[in-house]
């Protein structure tokens, strides 16, 4: 099953999601998650703001102040009254600058988790096939990323209306009071700022798009030497020396790409730089000439000068949060577009286990695949029967059982599971009395019973009688939660070394997925392929376990091992994503040539006349 | 430079100087500048002062308008400053991280390279790894920056406590008394926060665990079958909630402290400012001085009571990297580890006498007592029940772990006296666990094979059986593998198998070890593969693991390991016939095959 065909990614142009739906979704997630706060926050964010405005006002009238004081016949108390009245901007502005930047960290927190919340439950809502799209890790990763943008995004954006801007107006109001002209210093530290913060963002965004490939080449080589996953191929084939030699290359071509970007980004930042300093110089030449023409007083020429350095960085600051605006925008996109993917949906829907599973023709092809993998299949599976499926390696089993439990639905065909058809059926009703034991199970790091009773949502009902079911389900798989050799704390032993627990070996994972399988009420059951990692002995009395457990109920087993299909009451044989045949083993061995050479080919090692 | 990694033990004063070993030009650079720079604030001040007065006589007509100039130009050249050296300190960081990538970071892999095996497997040191190796070359700049940082925020407030003393002397002690009291909160406020960022890392761990869990994409079928998201969904709320509530509150206590803390900073500020008053009344401050100086008194009181805190808890955090650097360096390695394979070895016998085995920091006995012998040019198979030690026999024979007891003697020489290039050229191992690399697949299954020409690895494809694939491939063997690159293809697993298998036929390697690669694979592929494997090593050493036992016929000895010793070895004929774990081993799996009904 070779996959090049999907070389060409089959990346539909991604569509573009309105600014303000991006916007609506962030306030969604922060007024569900901080609903007063976040009213409050504004208002504390505004006076915030003013306090800094009010403190420039009482500031000239501090200097005032004092210039009449040490003017000749001057009294203290003229400075001394506008000083203790700056006491309360100051006070205040201490106060709303924790109580802000506290109040933020809370929005932050809270709408962090309470977003996560919704990616977590729209996960549960997709479509399963949506999964299989090539692309899908990346969109899901960048979602992922999204998710701060989004929070970003509203909550840096609202602080531009509540926060900046409150306090440039104060200001122009100020300097406007002061001099008219002063108002062209907002002019200057504005002009220089905004043209920066333009032009930056375009470098950067095309150094990402030309540097993260080298990048993801350069981590895989630092891979190749450090992780897990290659360490022992890397030492014993000794290829550290051409490893490490590909890593230097890949740096020199990330070098000259970063070192290209950065020069020109700051580049750009040292020319706005030069024009904010002349902006400045401006500023003091209205300033003295003012003073000099006696348009005004010696402590607002003070003040004014005093606060020029705070309206600086405040403007870049600002800016730099307007610059924002559009990369969280572009990002946060990602977010939403994630919680508009295709969800599962359906009705909910009674079912009737006596009714079986019926196929009529039934197609399905994965998203991006040329081929389909199961094509025009019909298979009635009937209520108590055991089935299994058998096939070579891609001939499309694990897809067959996808569709014939629901998870899938077909593209093309019908099928009805218990009376319901999986095309209109909610995943409530169809998966109520389904359970199984999957190729890919899942090692949960959490209790013993836990990873037991996980098939049942962590059912915790009533914990004495889950006991007994979840040590049951185990026992009888060959695990004894009691052997406190290996479960120290039996049922309740962690199997994480990372949360402090124990580990299990292959095989032991292996029958504790079983048991979670077993453990989970049910009518209908899947195993696909769940021995693989099993010993012979294992296998042969996990196989007969299965086998006593499940009859009287509808079972479909998916295996290579031909043996083990002859416990199934008949076997449907797929290739090339076709069923071939159906039949019992015996039936089969007669009349499918297919069947019969699989069939010979694994039992002609173990024909004990064979003496090689 | 190449001596950073070889310190027994990393404290405090290394924060500074691993910079300076890595590179004493940037690390000056960074260490000098700032801290010169931190003085600028000063400056600044005076220059206003300056200013402001100059000004003042311009306007009162006592000095010519040129007195301004110079002040202006002071304040001007600190503002041009402040705006483009900080910008070309960002080109000069740009230049060192460059750097320190390509100098830094190959001494560190280099490091981790030569690390013995032990550590890759065991989960205490591999999550040690996971901490101190992805991040090392930044952390090198960040530690010495931690440091930095909380200095130059104290030359800059001593330059302006300088300049208040030198005006008014006893405004300067008061400044300094107040200080003192706010630093201490700064410095309590940033332990207490790093500290509840540790108390619950705990938490955030299993709250991010279980959202690994809830979005998995090899979850679904569980997942949507079982329908657990709701439940394990409603946990990951409530662990995440109070990770949040713990930290929360610490920041809750810390702002309350801190702006206690700032309030009698301001409050003092403003005292500081009226009695400073008097001076500016009597004329013994000039106006300008005053103001510039009440200007100066605001910031450093914000900036005492800021700065200080998050600078102390970015201490803090670093001072555990370096907890981590000096357990990673205490790590055994072995020098030669990175050596290249030497080639020609050949042997006659492998000798499996008396090795007891237990994985360190566990007391089970893997192997347990174990003795065998390998001869040169036969075929051998190794089975047993789960755990009963099978891979650990190809550990130790690759001489991954030599921790074990009992000899291993390679022609009468022990193991563990081979040199690292001697051990490589030993055996050629298909693991389990291949690796599958984002190469091209010629270089997939010529990786290692520094002395490989086009035409072996040519012809290893093509004897493995990925002719058909190389066909298909729309740039041939050349075609880049997996999705890291725009348009790399990806195989199957059967197709990766068959890499697999090549690149162990590129390799000259006496002793060739087939580890249960066939896991995943269907049992007409699985066959294909063995008889294919044993066909292709006619006349080399061959040692392979597998399940299914069928395949096990192929090999001229069988050894059935179990509780940590060989406990049956011999032909297949002859261990059916002795009847012990072997035959009930393969009989339960014939019995699937036998027309006679099981059940």
């Amino acid at each position: 099953m070779n996959k090049e065909g999907k070389a060409a990614p089959d990346k539909t142009p991604q569509s573009k999601i309105p600014f303000l739906r991006v916007v609506k979704t962030g306030f969604g997630i922060s007024l569900r998650a901080v609903p007063v706060l976040f009213i409050v926050i504004q208002i504390v964010s505004i006076a915030h703001s003013l306090s800094y405005g009010v403190s420039v006002l009482l500031t000239q009238r501090f200097y005032d102040g004092v210039a009449e004081a040490i003017a000749p016949g001057g009294d203290i108390r003229a400075a001394l009254i506008p000083l203790a009245l700056l006491c309360i901007p100051l006070l205040g502005r201490e106060l709303l600058n924790g109580l802000h930047n506290f109040m933020h960290s809370v929005v932050f927190s809270k709408g962090g988790i309470e977003a996560s919340r919704m990616a977590h439950a729209k996960m549960a809502r997709l479509d399963p096939v949506v999964l299989e799209n090539t692309d899908f890790h990346d969109m899901f990763n960048k979602m992922q990323e999204g998710q701060s943008n989004i929070l970003f995004l509203v909550n840096i954006g609202i602080t531009i209306f509540t926060f900046y801007l409150p306090y440039v107006l104060f200001m122009s109001w100020y300097l406007h009071h002061v001099n008219p002209i002063f108002i062209l210093a907002i002019l200057f530290a504005f002009i220089p700022t905004l043209f920066g913060q333009l032009l930056k963002t375009g470098v950067v965004v095309k150094f990402e798009d030309k540097a993260a490939p080298i990048r993801r080449q350069s981590a895989l080589f630092d891979g190749l030497i450090t992780s897990r996953e290659f360490f022992k191929e890397t030492r014993l084939l000794g290829a550290y020396t051409d490893f490490i030699k590909r890593f230097l290359e890949t740096c020199r071509e990330l070098s000259k790409a970063e070192w290209a970007a950065s020069r020109k980004k700051n580049l750009i930042e040292l020319s706005m730089a030069l024009f904010t300093a002349l902006g400045w110089g401006g500023i003091l030449f209205l300033l003295v000439r003012a003073l000099l023409r006696g348009e005004i007083s010696a402590g607002a020429f003070a003040a004014v000068l005093g606060s020029l350095r705070l309206l600086f960085g405040i403007m870049q600051e600002a800016f730099g949060h307007v610059g924002s605006v559009a990369e969280n925008y572009g990002k946060g996109q990602n977010f939403v577009r994630f919680l508009e993917l295709p969800e599962f949906g359906g009705a909910e829907s009674a079912t009737d286990a006596a009714r079986g599973i019926v196929l009529e023709n039934v197609s399905f092809t994965y998203p991006g695949a040329d081929a389909p993998s199961v094509d025009g299949v019909s298979l009635t599976i009937k209520s108590g029967e055991t089935i299994a499926i058998v096939g070579e390696n891609g001939a499309g089993k694990s897809t067959l059982v996808r569709l014939l439990t629901g998870l899938y639905r077909p593209a093309s065909g019908r099928v009805t599971v218990r009376g319901a058809d999986t095309l209109k059926t909610d995943s409530a009703s169809l998966f109520a009395g389904v359970s199984g034991v999957f190729q890919k199970f899942r090692k949960y790091q959490m209790t013993l019973r836990e990873n037991v009773n996980i098939s049942e949502a962590l059912n915790t009902d009533s914990d004495i009688a889950d006991y007994g079911a979840a040590a049951a389900a185990l026992f009888s798989v060959g695990v004894d939660a009691g052997d406190l050799d290996s479960f120290p704390d039996g049922l309740e032993t962690m199997l994480s070394r990372e949360f402090d627990g124990v580990d299990l070996s292959g095989g032991q994972w292996q029958r504790v997925a079983i048991a979670r399988g077993l453990y989970r009420a049910h009518e209908l059951i899947v195993l696909d392929e769940p021995t693989a990692a099993i010993d012979p002995l294992e296998e042969s009395r996990i196989y007969k376990t299965f086998v006593d457990i499940s009859r009287g109920k509808t079972a479909i087993i998916v295996t290579h091992r031909l043996g083990s299909a002859k416990i199934a009451d008949r076997v449907a044989v797929m290739r090339g994503g076709k069923i071939i045949a159906v039949g019992a083993h015996g039936e089969l061995l007669q009349t499918c040539d297919f069947y019969a050479e699989m069939y010979k080919s694994q039992s002609e090692w173990y024909d004990q006349e064979d003496d090689k | 430079m190449k001596d950073i990694l070889k310190k027994p033990k990393y404290g405090a004063a290394d924060l500074i100087t691993l910079l300076w070993k890595a590179s004493p030009l940037y690390a000056a650079v960074a260490n000098i500048y700032p801290l010169l720079a931190a003085l600028l604030p000063t400056v600044s001040i005076l220059a206003a002062a300056a200013f402001i007065d100059a000004a003042l006589d311009v306007a009162a007509g006592t000095r010519p308008p040129g007195a301004v100039a110079a002040p202006i130009a002071v304040l001007l050249a600190v503002i041009l400053h402040d705006y483009s050296l900080r910008i070309l300190l960002n080109l000069v960081n740009a230049k060192r991280t460059i750097f320190l990538r390509k100098t830094l970071r190959p001494a560190l892999l280099k490091r981790v390279a030569e690390l013995d095996y032990s550590h890759i497997e065991n989960q205490d040191t591999a999550d040690l790894l996971s901490r101190v190796v992805p991040a090392f070359d930044t952390r090198v700049v960040e530690c010495n920056q931690s440091v930095m940082s909380l200095a130059s925020s104290a030359v800059s407030a001593a330059g302006i406590i300088v300049t208040i003393t030198l005006s008014v002397w006893w405004a300067g002690l008061l400044i300094v008394a107040a200080a003192v009291p706010l630093m201490f909160i700064g410095k309590k406020a940033g332990e207490n926060s790093y500290a509840a960022q540790r108390e619950t890392s705990k938490i955030t761990r299993r709250a991010a665990y279980l959202s690994q869990v809830i979005t998995d994409r090899e979850a679904v079928e569980e997942r949507t079958v079982f329908g657990y998201t709701d439940a394990l969904n409603e946990r990951y709320y409530e662990r995440s909630h109070a990770a949040r509530k713990i930290q929360q509150r610490v920041t809750f206590m810390n702002f309350i402290k801190q702006k206690a803390g700032g309030v009698f900073g301001s409050v003092i500020a403003v005292c500081v400012m009226g009695s400073m008053l008097p001076s500016a009344l009597n004329g013994s401050l000039d106006y300008g001085m005053f103001v510039a100086l009440s200007g100066g008194i605001l910031t450093l009181v914000s900036q005492l009571s800021w700065g200080i805190n998050s600078q102390v808890e970015e201490i803090a955090k670093q001072k555990e990297y370096l907890n981590d650097l000096t357990k990673f360096v205490g790590l055994s390695a072995s020098k030669d580890a990175t050596a290249l394979p030497r080639r020609g070895l050949d042997f006659d016998e492998i000798e499996f006498d008396n090795v007891s085995f237990s994985y360190p920091g566990t007391e089970k006995l893997v192997l347990d007592g174990a003795s065998f012998t390998i001869e040169r040019g036969r075929h051998y198979a190794f089975v047993g029940v789960n755990g009963a030690g099978k891979t650990t026999v190809t550990k130790l024979l690759t001489g991954l772990y030599t921790n074990y007891t009992g000899e291993i003697r390679v022609d009468g020489r022990e193991l563990r006296d081979f040199s690292q290039s001697e051990l490589k050229g030993l055996s050629a191992c298909v693991f389990q666990d291949f690796a599958r690399i984002g190469f091209s697949l010629y270089d997939n299954i010529a990786v290692g094979a520094y002395d490989a020409d086009e035409a072996v690895v040519l012809a290893a494809a093509e004897t493995a059986g990925l002719g058909e694939t190389i066909a298909k491939l729309p740039g041939g063997i050349h075609t880049k593998l997996l999705k890291i690159y725009e348009g790399g293809a990806d195989l199957s697993g059967g197709e990766w198998q068959r890499v697999a298998i090549a690149r162990s036929l590129v390799n000259p390697a006496p002793l060739r070890i087939l580890d249960e690669p066939t896991a995943a694979l269907d049992p007409l592929s699985e066959s294909r593969v063995y008889e294919r494997f044993e066909e292709i090593s006619k006349g080399r050493t061959t040692l392979f693991i597998s399940h299914r036992l069928g395949s096990t016929k192929l090999a001229d000895t069988i050894f059935v390991l179990s509780d940590g010793k060989i406990t049956e070895q011999g032909g297949h004929a002859g261990l059916m016939r002795q009847n012990g774990l072997y035959a009930e081993m393969f009989r339960s799996q014939a019995e699937w095959y036998t027309e006679s009904q099981i059940l």
